[in-house]
């Protein structure tokens, strides 16, 4: 049995360009989001400034053009105290309107960051089971390793097109 | 309630009053004039999808050969359909290029531009990292972080179904109105998403680059609506007000890919001076279902739209304000519904005088039954109104 991650290390240039991200749609509705929940995870104290999340168009299976921005950030004190953590936290956004079908990307920005083998922060994955099925996720086309990130959005459906 | 009660008596919109209406678009089978019906809020406008292109934001940066940027210069003006819209893009490109291109739409709505790297084309690149091309991406949907290069076909980031879109009135000479409202079906929440910027505009010209009064009308989930019982929508520095007004929509990525309103007001609203509405406010929601029985007892529902009863009740009407009200229900009779404002105080909070939300106590009613008057001494007046709200 081999070692597996449970997360996904946020190198610099991960945060820099070369965007980690996790993919998701509503398959059949328009979605207007005002929340979400990212699990992540830091090693070794990690040093940003504050976290916020992004949500990024879809371009060839990769973050595109960026749609909107959280509206809080959660800083390193707000995130945690000690060196090693794991931690869930809640991002607004200001009702940001998805199209039914087309995907999306969910992208966590900290700013100040420093991402290394021996101190970063990193993405809880969603191990060992998927929380969506794949009609509402899919692997990030950027490289996030074999598992879905964790997320939960907040937010509501608006009704069909008519 | 006191005087926090305006009746909207007077839409300066009708086709009898208003000198000319001009819409930004409409879809064929929901013209614009179905807005200014106010007798049949479910039957709509609904947008089509209006571009405007200015002159010095109209620059496409693109590659037909690896390295060398072209520009084309989309021509500025405004276009009342994507169709045409589209078609500016699509002579721009070809007038600076030597290949040829289809701008159109994909599944989704969101814009796509393709090249046939005909004519010696060795590449099609859109430089939306170009700075010239900022404008333009911005209107196509493009991001701007990245080129796109690499293909013939591009499709935009994001859906962009407008630029804006607007319902724009010359009233023939300046004019204050009291209010403006919005609504569509009472059952249903507005087409809109919750970021759509919705602004009502008055000018004295028709050039609304930088109209003199330009205010914020706040989303709601069910009515838009602003209103000014003392100085006018126009504001105390108006009096006159403006004989060009608009409602100004951008919205450019609400999922459905139209907007749409089923009655609109810009008008006057009488508010009585000494007389009142008075409390206790009686209403209540009626639920048009009906249920029959079988024999064992079961019901079986049809179910139907829901609508409300109100009860409006008048204290101290002065002679005056009795003969307003009554030659207004001589006008309207029970037969053509009006715009009634119940609670149209807001607190500091955001709330209504009695209510969480006051634009959920803009109703457009008919009157239920007819009213009914009695003089309770000299200049007194007290009344009650039966009202049900229109469907």
């Amino acid at each position: 049995m081999s070692w597996r991650n449970v997360v996904k290390p946020l190198s610099t240039a991960d945060v820099a360009g070369n965007l980690v991200s996790q993919k998701f749609r509503h398959p059949t509705l328009p979605m207007v989001i005002d929340g979400v929940v990212i699990g992540f995870a830091g090693y070794n104290n990690p040093a940003f400034g504050e976290l916020r999340v992004r949500i990024y168009s879809d371009r060839s299976g990769s973050p595109g053009k960026l749609i909107a921005t959280s509206t809080n950030g959660r800083a390193k004190a707000d995130v945690h105290t000690l060196a090693n953590f794991m931690k869930w936290a809640t991002f607004q956004f200001d009702d940001v309107q998805l199209q039914a079908g087309e995907w999306y990307h969910l992208v966590l920005v900290p700013s100040a960051y420093t991402g290394v083998d021996a101190s970063f922060l990193a993405w809880r994955m969603s191990y060992p089971d998927p929380q969506y099925p794949l009609v509402i996720t899919d692997l990030d086309a950027a490289g996030a390793a074999r598992h879905h990130l964790d997320f939960a959005l907040h937010g509501y459906t608006i009704g069909g097109e008519d | 309630m006191g005087k926090c009660v305006g009746i909207c008596d007077f839409n300066y919109l009708d086709e009898d009053y208003v000198a000319q209406r001009r819409e930004s678009s409409e879809k064929a089978a929901y013209p614009a004039s179905n807005v200014y019906d106010l007798q049949r809020r479910t039957r709509v406008w609904r947008s089509d999808g209006f571009f405007l292109v200015v002159d010095g934001e109209n620059s496409i940066v693109f590659q037909e050969q690896a390295g060398v940027n072209l520009t084309a210069l989309v021509a500025p003006g405004e276009y009342a359909t994507p169709t045409l819209f589209f078609a500016a893009v699509k002579t721009a490109l070809e007038a600076a290029g030597v290949a040829t291109y289809t701008v159109d739409t994909a599944a989704s709505g969101k814009i796509r531009i393709a090249s046939n790297l005909g004519g010696g084309a060795t590449v099609f690149r859109l430089m939306t990292t170009a700075v010239a091309f900022a404008e333009m991406a911005e209107i196509l949907g493009f991001g701007t972080d990245t080129d796109f290069t690499g293909a013939s076909t591009y499709t935009a980031d994001v859906l962009r179904m407008h630029s804006e879109e607007w319902l724009e009135w010359d009233l023939g000479f300046p004019t204050n109105p009291g209010a403006f409202l919005l609504a569509s079906d009472r059952n249903s929440p507005l087409k809109i998403t919750p970021n759509c910027a919705v602004r009502l505009q008055g000018n004295w010209t028709r050039d609304w680059t930088a109209p003199a009064v330009d205010l914020e009308v706040p989303y709601d989930e069910f009515v838009l609506g602003l209103w000014d019982f003392t100085n006018g929508l126009a504001g105390s520095s108006y009096p006159s007000g403006f004989r060009y007004w608009r409602v100004q929509f951008v919205d450019p990525s609400n999922p459905r890919r139209y907007l749409e309103f089923g009655v609109c007001y810009l008008g006057h609203v009488y508010v009585t001076e000494r007389g009142c509405s008075v409390f206790p406010l009686e209403f209540g929601p009626q639920d048009l279902s009906t249920v029959n029985y079988a024999e064992a007892g079961q019901g079986f529902g049809q179910e139907l739209p829901n609508t409300s009863g109100i009860q409006v009740t008048w204290n101290a009407l002065t002679k005056q304000e009795e003969r307003e009200l009554r030659l207004f229900y001589e006008r309207t009779k029970r037969t053509r519904a009006f715009f009634i404002i119940m609670d149209s105080v807001e607190q500091e909070d955001g709330t209504g005088a009695f209510s969480v939300n006051n634009r959920d106590w803009v109703k457009l009613v008919k009157f239920q039954t007819d009213p009914r008057y009695r003089l309770s001494s000299p200049n007194f007046f007290e009344g009650g109104w039966a009202l049900r709200e229109e469907l």
